[in-house]
């Protein structure tokens, strides 16, 4: 399929078993050329490598997602590389808890870098060099719109992400570049202690907890990544990917 | 493409705007479609459309606001295809008229045509779904309604707004057994020539004034075409969209994001 031949695309967090590495090989296995980007350089190449067996077009450049500098480097290469930009796939991203009264500035300041600076670099530093037409889609989280005990770090920033989706689809809207955040509910990775050799009764507990009973996986994102690329006519939205967690508002616990 | 081979899907409203184009579009992509609508030439003109391409589609009379309708509609699209993959709830109507100018009879007919019609359809849509076990989708048509206020639209709001919780009310429900349930939230679609929209909607005429100026409003300065929704109901009827129940795609080129 060709949904987005010869299509330039970005994508963030692409260098281990999740998201990132799914939502690559998927928009290439719909003809899009790829610059993958995260700070694990083995597993970066590994994905790279993924995509370009199955006859994709790929590179790989290390980037830390909260350094201005990277982020100046990584467009420049893309630029450099395939001569133009058509889409951005923040999907960089950090998630832990802890009691808010046990956690340091600190460590809620490194967790707002990743997710708040993280996509509003690469969107500040792509917005003015992508195609009109294109489409940047910012990978949020359920957690951007609802509470999280122990999450206030985690919930902040990706509120922030939401937000800041929308006031970026209205300015990038004059040139048809559409700016849209997922909202994905519990996606089975490494991220939240699931992926291969994950905690099975962790997994159970989700699956229950979930409308659906099931997890998200990887490719569920992809998907949905994709048809936000491919679309026309939809910006500023947020779409939950999440089994119906949301609309369970209490988190599952009257699912079924 | 084939996104949707020998899937079976009902879609209400079928015989013009956006339920036209989704009709056209999930055929073209493999499935077998049941064109649902009142207006007879319409469905059938549709229909012929669709065959015409060696696709696989069948008009069949409905009223959305009717049980009886809902049980023929499902009895009757059983005995030509093997089993119901997915119902769209597409079909509604429109009101544009200030709250003191609406009268009861006219919230009451708008409400029972989008909302009742939507519980109908997840209703025996859910039933017929269960038949095979294997899950389904249900799609409903809300709007933008749902998530904002607007003067002289308070029939149309209430109705939206039923219409995108119904929906999570049916993903909590259903979800145990994979039916999904969600919402799509258009703003402005250009569906209509203004001369088909007198004929419709005579009492809701100064919404045509109203729609010219809100074209300005928008941030991608135009009105949505309803293949850009059709492409919307197409996701979630695939199975690129199993993880999803009781989400809302909004659709507006950005109207209600400012």
């Amino acid at each position: 399929m060709n949904r987005l031949k010869n299509k330039v695309a970005i994508i963030t967090g692409a260098t281990s078993v999740g998201i990132g590495r799914e939502t690559a090989l998927k928009l290439s296995s719909e003809g899009a050329l790829l610059t993958i980007t995260g700070r694990n350089e083995e597993e970066g190449q590994k994905t790279a490598d993924m995509v370009i067996n199955e006859g994709g077009k790929c590179i790989y450049i290390k980037h830390d997602v909260s350094s201005e500098e990277n982020w100046k480097e990584v467009i420049q290469e893309t630029i450099n590389v395939y001569g133009s930009i058509d889409y951005l796939v923040n999907n960089a991203g950090q998630f832990w808890i802890k009691p808010i009264a046990e956690t340091s500035l600190e460590d809620f300041k490194q967790i707002c870098s990743v997710n708040i600076d993280g996509t509003w670099l690469g969107m500040k530093h792509c917005l003015n060099r992508m195609n009109d037409g294109g489409a940047i889609v910012n990978v949020s989280s359920l957690m951007g719109q609802m509470g999280l005990p122990q999450g206030a770090g985690y919930c902040a920033s990706k509120g922030a992400v939401t937000s800041m989706t929308k006031s970026v689809a209205l300015e990038a809207a004059k040139r048809k570049i559409r700016v849209n955040a997922l909202h994905p509910g519990v996606i089975w990775t490494t991220m939240v202690g699931g992926g291969e050799g994950g905690d099975e009764n962790l997994k159970n507990f989700f699956i229950q907890e979930t409308p659906i009973r099931m997890v998200g996986l990887p490719e569920h994102m992809a998907d949905a990544i994709l048809f936000l690329c491919a679309s026309n006519y939809i910006t500023g939205a947020d779409i939950n990917v999440d089994g119906g967690r949301f609309a369970d508002g209490s988190m599952g616990s009257h699912a079924g | 493409m084939t996104s949707l081979k020998n899937k079976t899907i009902i879609i209400t409203g079928g015989g013009r705007g956006i339920g036209a184009s989704a009709c056209k579009l999930l055929a073209d992509e493999g499935a077998n479609v049941v064109i649902t609508c009142r207006t007879t030439e319409e469905g059938l003109s549709i229909e012929k459309d669709i065959l015409s391409k060696n696709r696989s589609a069948k008009f069949i009379p409905h009223d959305v606001t009717k049980e009886e309708s809902w049980q023929r509609i499902i009895e009757e699209t059983l005995k030509i295809f093997p089993q119901i993959d997915a119902v769209v709830n597409n079909a509604g109507s429109y009101n544009y008229q200030s709250i003191l100018d609406c009268s009861h009879e006219s919230f009451k007919s708008l409400i029972n045509t989008s909302l009742d019609g939507c519980f109908l359809g997840l209703k025996y849509g859910t039933e017929a779904i269960r038949k095979h076990g294997k899950g389904g989708s249900i799609v409903m048509m809300s709007s933008v309604l749902a998530k904002i206020g607007a003067t002289n639209m308070s029939a149309l709001s209430a109705a939206h707004g039923g219409v995108k919780l119904l929906a999570k009310a049916g993903a909590c429900e259903l979800g145990p057994e994979k039916i999904r349930v969600n919402s799509i939230h258009p703003g402005l679609v250009d569906t209509y020539t203004e001369e088909d929209f007198k004929k419709n909607y005579p009492e809701s005429i100064d919404s045509l004034k109203y729609e010219k100026d809100s074209i300005a409003m928008i941030p991608f300065e135009r009105k949505g075409s309803s293949d850009e929704i059709a492409e919307a109901i197409r996701f979630l009827v695939s199975d690129e969209s199993v993880f999803m129940t009781g989400a809302e795609i909004t659709i507006d080129g950005g109207l209600i994001a400012q």
